[in-house]
């Protein structure tokens, strides 16, 4: 909202000036950001007058018209400048302002007598843009015939000012309007406020009706008045002072009878609507649109109303977008004699609806969205008939009103929740104060607080307490800590993710975060997933990325791409977040409060699910080059053990099996899996990819679903005793058919749960003369220990017979001789 | 001849000259392999003192006894003056060793290459870690959401205009009324209706707008948010720990500011600023718990009240890491990471 500062000093009495800078400091305090102050005129310097044109010449030998004007620029009749002009919107008899030879209009541009087109010009007949007021440079300024010529102009017309634009939150409607700002800052200054409604004059109600209102959507307008004008002059021209505040507060002067209703909404904040009443065919309602019913308006589209659509009608067809957007067949035209004035209050749900299906936001529903005075309207309505009948010459002839009561809010005044609120000990006078200063009544009892109408944000003692203590300054709030129940710091998952990242980090993987936004073709590197089996987005940033994520991986490899595309090659990084899946699809249970642990179960069965993943992408060097550790670079199995040990440190038992999946390579790919379930995949990113990407290097990828791996980590591990009876170190050879995963093979060994067998580990793999094509010998060292006695050669022995019984067994291993 | 032969080995200075021969050719020996040959020559089976020993049998006993005891000296001296040559040329040689085994040590530090953990994961976990150390607990929640958690329980109702302050992500119409959350506040909805009172919880999450990415704008990212609800709480137990916060996260000289503000789902509310390089920094916004959010959980808002707050994580690391550009944090750029290592 931009506030000129003199319209807001026409409501505020006090003896000192206001300055901007007081005024922003204040209006900072009570929760208003200052975007702006902008001072208008403030590079106006030297003799600006108004001045009267005599007589034009138009000089026609140019390439554009030109008129040689003769200018009053003074009381005495020989007080005449001759002036070029290169404008034609004026006539001669018009006022205007002059810049006289020796002034500076802003941006520094200083006036002096010239020669130009032939002739001598003393001085220059002004725009709204060359005096710094607005934007406007399609004429010169012309004045209506109230200001005395010759008289200056910086003065006369207000040229000077401060403009604050200040940031309405959402919730204080009533301070997108003068009025509303004037009673803050008159309230933090300490000063009288004047209630701009106070100084309307009331209309003196015509006998008859002219025009019949009617409310049928009775939820969503409780008032309407409709008045009527006659007689009205469409060539009135909009008063300077009004045009000025318009142009201040940032809206284009139009016509006189549309500037007046956005004059008396940015005064008084309600919002009005002038219909040309020729274009009217009986009775105006309010209704809700029908079906299918159109409706141009004035921004000329035509619009196809929803049923829920509030609109403004007359006996045929709806005439504007009720509180959003007038019609074009109902506008105020040049020709317009007739006025119906409405000025109505509608439900802010309803206009907000409205303006958002129609994605149009317009002064008026900026204000009903954020709340209007309901008891405004009628003053409202008055102020706009007398500007008309002030300025247009019109004739009132008649009103029609049709409202609900007004119910005005009370709140339990409660003291001492307003301490608990503000932390501290508030003083009962100024509470009193903050409130009557705001608008709100007390009663004689203490009991009740009745809020005014024009706060319908004020509903509970939460809400007073902020008004109290924004008023009186936050920074007048003390600092104490409140001491929370002992705590129980991270829950096993969180400190178990912060661990990881830790690991990952600590073995040179970099984290990275990735949008959760996919396209098909992203996606289908991966998977050739129907679409059904994706969750989507209505309304996509990009409609090539509508999937939201169904795997990490796809994004690690669009990452890879941004780092290969800035030149860097070596990339090791990680991620962990969550993707998303399909759920059973059921419908959200229906709204009701209060929420419960059951009512939660229901909508957690809707959301898509939402497992947390952690996906790793490796390539090119691990390390740099130096002449002592040689450069290595990652291949295949560094990506298998770098999931691999995740699992491993954490104590989660697993296995590897073969994997075949799309994207990856289909003999260098780990499915690891743990009782049934499958916890994720590693290996090499198929060839093809690689080549697509344009990869220098074999790529290593992984994900792994932590939800699953969270549900598998032991919760406390059990000491074993250390034994300190000697070991028995023991070599097994077995030759066993290629094919067998050697992992396999061990975990056959686990299985046998032999509990002297305190380790063992491969220590080598030969393929050669001494094996039979297509088997490959596998050793296995093997080390033995008993936690009660030295073992003896006999036991031993048994407990080598008995592996290489159980290799034989499954996997038909024979010992190598 | 045999008696002339005695006499010449058997002789008392010849005896004396063996032994300071001895003794000169041990000292002598410069390395291990030296002195190995000044034993065989001097202390072994074949030196003076060694033949003279055994001579020894062919002297009359009275001479046997004096000749004995000064051979039998001389060859433990010898032995002990050799065993410290030995001690001293084996130090010098395993010298030796090491110092031709040194290497520039600077050239290992060349082969290091850093991972690290995201900046943005770093700063959430050491507000995580302050605010753990003051007794809260941590909850996370989905990213897709209902509708009603992130809005209509947080008091912003359909049409209202907070709801068109912030662009969402809706789910097709596959999920009705889900949405990608736009806050991490329908958490606290969850701890709320989880948790046994009194609630002193951190969530920290990604949250999604839909605006285009620029240089201060990204359309993923990272909230924290702190929820207390317990008796008596208030604007100044919200100012305290907000306070403590900023110190923790900014420095302990740092001040923190509140201005009045707007927010459905507290009441009163206000925007957070530190002081911090010189100048006032919007950090987040925060207030009192409105009782209607407290209602819509069921909890009793004349005997429990509450303060929450929230900030941007990706906005506190711009302010307090100086990071200038939005997009370094979520193009997956390895060397953005790297600049951070695991510190937070």
């Amino acid at each position: 909202m931009k506030a000129p500062l003199t319209w807001l000093s026409e409501f505020i009495k006090t003896d000192s000036q206001i300055t901007a800078s007081l005024a922003a400091a204040a209006f900072t305090q009570l929760g208003f950001e200052i975007e702006d102050i902008v001072e208008t005129g403030a590079g106006l310097s030297g003799d600006i007058r108004i001045g009267r044109v005599l007589e034009i010449e138009e000089l026609t030998e140019f390439k554009k018209p030109i008129r040689f004007c003769q200018v009053q620029v003074g009381p005495a009749p020989t007080d005449i400048n001759g002036i070029v002009c290169g404008a034609s919107n004026f006539r001669a008899g018009d006022l205007v302002v002059v810049a006289l030879p020796g002034s500076v209009l802003p941006g520094d541009f200083s006036i002096s007598q010239r020669e130009t087109y032939g002739k001598i010009s003393n001085g220059m007949i002004c725009s709204l843009r060359e005096l710094g007021i607005a934007d406007d440079h399609s004429g010169i300024l012309v004045l209506e015939d109230d200001f005395e010529v010759g008289s200056d102009a910086v003065s006369s017309l207000a040229l000077k000012d401060s403009v604050l634009d200040l940031a309405v939150l959402p919730d204080r409607g009533y301070a997108l309007s003068i009025r509303g700002l004037a009673r803050e800052l008159a309230m933090s200054l300490n000063a009288e406020y004047v209630d701009p409604v106070s100084r309307v004059e009331k209309i003196e109600e015509a006998k008859s009706k002219a025009i019949t209102a009617q409310i049928s959507a009775s939820q969503d307008c409780t008032a309407l008045h409709l008045s009527t004008l006659d007689g009205f002059d469409p060539d009135a021209v909009t008063p300077w002072e009004i045009r000025r505040k318009l142009m201040l507060a940032g809206m284009r002067p139009v016509s006189l009878a549309v500037d007046v209703t956005n004059y008396v909404m940015l005064e008084l904040g309600q919002p009005l609507h002038a219909f040309d009443m020729s274009k009217v065919k009986g009775a105006i309602s309010i209704r809700y649109a029908n079906p299918a019913e159109m409706l141009e308006t004035l921004d000329h589209q035509n619009r196809m109303l929803a049923q829920t659509d509030l609109v403004v009608a007359d006996e045929l067809k709806a005439l504007s977008l009720a509180g959003v957007m007038g019609g074009v067949d109902s506008e105020i035209s040049e020709n317009t004699k007739e006025i119906v004035l409405e000025a109505a209050h509608f439900s802010a749900t309803r206009v907000a609806e409205t303006a958002r299906r129609h994605v149009f936001s317009s002064e008026a529903s900026r204000r009903f969205e954020r709340g209007v005075d309901p008891a405004i309207a009628i003053a409202a309505s008055d102020l706009a008939c007398q500007l008309l009948i002030t300025h247009g010459g019109a004739q009132f002839t008649g009103r029609d009103s049709v409202a609900v009561p007004l119910q005005q809010t009370t709140i339990d005044f409660d003291f001492t929740k307003f301490i608990e609120i503000a932390g501290y000990d508030l003083d009962l006078q100024v509470v009193f104060d903050v409130l009557q200063n705001i608008g709100c009544e007390i009663d004689a009892d203490l009991v009740k607080v009745t809020v005014p109408t024009w706060r319908p944000d004020l509903l509970t003692t939460n809400d007073l307490a902020e008004e109290v203590l924004r008023v009186t300054g936050y920074d007048k709030i003390p600092s104490k800590l409140p001491s929370a129940p002992a705590g129980r710091g991270l829950s096993a998952d969180q400190r178990t993710l912060q661990q990881i990242r830790t690991y990952l980090a600590a073995n040179g993987l970099s984290e990275i975060i990735n949008y959760p936004f996919e396209s098909d073709e992203n996606i289908y590197q991966f998977g050739d997933l129907p679409s059904s089996e994706l969750v989507k987005l209505s309304n996509p940033l990009s409609e090539e990325e509508p999937y939201l994520r169904n795997s990490l991986l796809p994004g690690l490899i669009s990452a890879l791409k941004r780092n290969f595309g800035r030149g860097n090659s070596d990339i090791a990084v990680f991620e962990i977040g969550k993707i998303f899946l399909p759920n059973q699809g059921k419908d959200m249970p229906p709204l009701d409060f209060p929420l419960s642990k059951e009512k939660l179960a229901q909508i957690d069965q809707v959301l898509p699910l939402q497992p947390l993943m952690v996906g790793v992408v490796l390539t090119g060097r691990q390390r740099p080059w130096s002449p002592i550790a040689s450069e290595i670079s990652w291949n295949w199995s560094d990506v298998i053990n770098v999931v691999g040990s995740i699992l491993h440190q954490f104590s989660v038992p697993y296995e590897t099996r073969y994997a075949e999946a799309k994207g990856f390579h289909p003999g260098r790919t780990a499915e690891f899996w743990s009782d049934g379930t499958l916890l994720g995949i590693a290996g090499e990113l198929h060839p093809k990819l690689q080549e697509n990407l344009a990869a220098p290097n074999r790529i290593g990828i992984a994900q792994l679903n932590l939800s699953e791996i969270l549900k598998l980590l032991p919760e406390t591990l059990s000491a074993v005793p250390l034994s300190n009876y000697p070991i028995a170190k023991e070599d097994l050879a077995v030759v066993v058919a290629e094919e067998i995963p050697v992992a396999q093979l061990l975990s056959c060994i686990t299985e046998l749960d032999i509990s002297e067998l305190e380790s063992f580990e491969v220590f080598d793999i030969y393929r050669g003369d001494q094996v039979p094509v297509g088997q490959k010998s596998v050793a296995v060292a093997l080390r033995f220990r008993s936690s009660s006695h030295t073992l003896t050669t006999e036991e031993i022995t048994e407990f080598k017979a008995k592996i290489l019984q159980q290799l034989q067994t499954k996997f038909g291993a024979q010992l190598r001789q | 001849m045999s008696s002339e032969s005695n006499s010449k080995i058997l002789n008392m200075s010849h005896l004396e000259d063996a032994r300071n021969l001895a003794e000169a050719a041990i000292k002598e020996a410069s390395d291990l392999d030296s002195l190995k040959s000044v034993r065989l020559s001097h202390l072994g089976d074949k030196s003076q003192l060694a033949l003279a020993n055994r001579e020894l049998g062919k002297l009359p006993a009275a001479d046997r006894a004096k000749f004995g005891a000064v051979i039998g000296a001389y060859r433990s001296e010898l032995q002990e003056i050799f065993a410290a040559k030995q001690i001293e040329l084996e130090a010098l040689r395993d010298e030796l060793i090491l110092q031709s085994e040194k290497e520039d040590v600077s050239l290992a530090t060349l082969a290091i290459d850093r991972g690290g953990i995201h900046p943005l994961t770093a700063t959430m976990n050491r507000i995580i870690e302050i605010f753990t150390a003051m007794g809260y607990q941590v909850d996370e929640g989905p990213e897709a959401e209902a509708e009603v958690l992130n809005f209509d329980a947080l008091n912003i109702p359909a049409n209202h205009p907070a709801r068109s302050m912030q662009d969402t992500f809706y789910l097709s119409s596959d999920y009705p009324g889900v949405l990608l959350r736009t806050q991490t506040s329908p958490v606290q909805i969850r701890s709320l209706i989880n948790r046994e009172l009194p609630v002193y919880v951190i969530s920290p999450g990604k949250v999604f707008r839909s605006d285009d990415l620029d240089q201060t704008h990204t359309p993923v990212f990272h909230q924290v948010e702190g929820l207390v609800v317990d008796k008596g709480i208030g604007m100044a137990e919200l100012k305290g720990t907000i306070s403590h916060f900023a110190k923790e996260m900014f420095g302990s000289d740092v001040e923190t500011r509140l201005r009045p503000s707007y927010f459905p789902f507290t009441e009163p509310s206000a925007e957070m600023d530190v002081f911090f390089n010189g100048r006032w920094v919007e950090w987040g916004g925060c207030g009192v718990v409105n009782p209607r959010v407290l209602a819509a959980v069921g909890i009793d808002p004349t005997v429990y009240s509450g303060f929450a707050f929230g900030m941007g994580i990706e906005r506190t690391l711009m302010f307090r890491n100086g990071v200038t550009d939005m997009r370094d944090m979520v193009e997956g750029d390895i060397r953005f990471t790297k600049m951070f290592g695991v510190i937070s």
